[in-house]
């Protein structure tokens, strides 16, 4: 069962409001994803949205990273940080471990469904886009915990692809 | 096509503008994306944002007054990072510009087809659409846009 709920910065007005705009991202993401679904299109549909969305954020933010410590101090900005409750728990050249407290996008998936499945399903769209964001620069990232899954927290580990 | 500018740039609604252009991000590549699989792009996005306007009904009061709304519809928020501003307000329509978007923001660095552009904000305003479908007696028009050139997006509230 998800449990999952802001524990840090409530009521801070600027982190409150942040967290609404992101959950209004998610309740897009939702409606467009069941219309897919409901049209008979595979979740594959919506994963290729997000990788696009990806190569968005590599090209916009990511192009000149040089280490995966380069990349999370970067990536680490106030949405991952406040909004996500975000802490980065190591990091050196070749591998970092992000942890995420809370997750705005599963809180307004869950005030519009209480199929949990389809909200790790969700939820896997948005590692696709981590994933598709960090390719091109040699890295992959796992997650090992998820909150969309039951778990208390998100684990992200981004490692350096041996070449 | 006209690049669109804010001066508001206080760290709040930069924070908000990157989450906006992110949703017009999603919204987009979703929208290609359902195409590719072979669905017609229009259909598919106006069914689904048709149906979230008619959930953000919720967010605003159970009136027939066009001014009551309209005190629902002009928050902090929106007002900022639309750049909003009411031009006109009576008791039978109230008029409203936005001097700015964030998912137009996010959807001009995504193409350059100035039709595609047109056509995926109109599909975004059926969100708006979709909150008057269940207002009996408030209607909405969208008269020009930022999308197709104009200097604003001029929103029309109706009494009906």
């Amino acid at each position: 069962m998800i449990k999952n709920s802001p524990q840090k910065y409530i009521d801070e007005y600027n982190v409150d409001s942040v967290r609404g705009a992101y959950e209004n991202a998610a309740r897009w993401y939702y409606y467009l994803a069941k219309e897919g679904l409901a049209s008979g299109l595979p979740i594959e549909f919506a994963y290729d949205a997000m990788r696009k969305s990806g190569d968005f954020y590599y090209e916009k933010f990511y192009q000149d990273v040089e280490s995966v410590d380069g990349f999370i101090n970067r990536y680490f900005d106030f949405g991952i940080e406040k909004v996500h409750e975000g802490t980065i728990k190591e990091s050196d050249a070749d591998h970092a471990e992000l942890e995420l407290g809370y997750c705005p996008f599963v809180d307004a998936w869950q005030k519009l469904t209480d199929d949990e499945e389809l909200i790790k399903k969700l939820c896997a769209g948005c590692l696709e886009m981590k994933r598709s964001m960090v390719k091109k620069l040699g890295f992959a990232v796992e997650q090992s915990e998820a909150i969309s899954s039951g778990d208390d927290k998100c684990v992200f580990t981004f490692k350096k692809q041996a070449e | 096509m006209k690049k669109q500018t804010t001066p508001i740039q206080d760290s709040t609604s930069q924070e908000l503008r990157k989450a906006n252009e992110m949703r017009g991000l999603w919204y987009y590549q979703l929208v290609q994306s359902a195409a590719a699989y072979g669905l017609d792009k229009e259909t598919f996005a106006r069914g689904a944002i048709r149906k979230l306007g008619n959930l953000y009904r919720n967010n605003y009061p159970d009136t027939d007054s066009v001014p009551e709304f309209m005190g629902s519809f002009l928050t902090d928020h929106n007002l900022k990072q639309f750049r909003m501003e009411l031009v006109d307000l009576t008791d039978e329509e109230a008029v409203v510009h936005f001097h700015y978007c964030p998912m137009f923001g996010a959807w001009c660095q995504l193409t350059e087809d100035q039709d595609e552009i047109y056509l995926i904000c109109d599909c975004a305003m059926d969100v708006d659409r979709g909150v008057f479908d269940l207002y009996e007696h408030i209607g909405f028009r969208l008269e020009k846009a930022i999308a197709c050139g104009d200097e604003v997006c001029e929103l029309h509230f109706i009494k009906k």
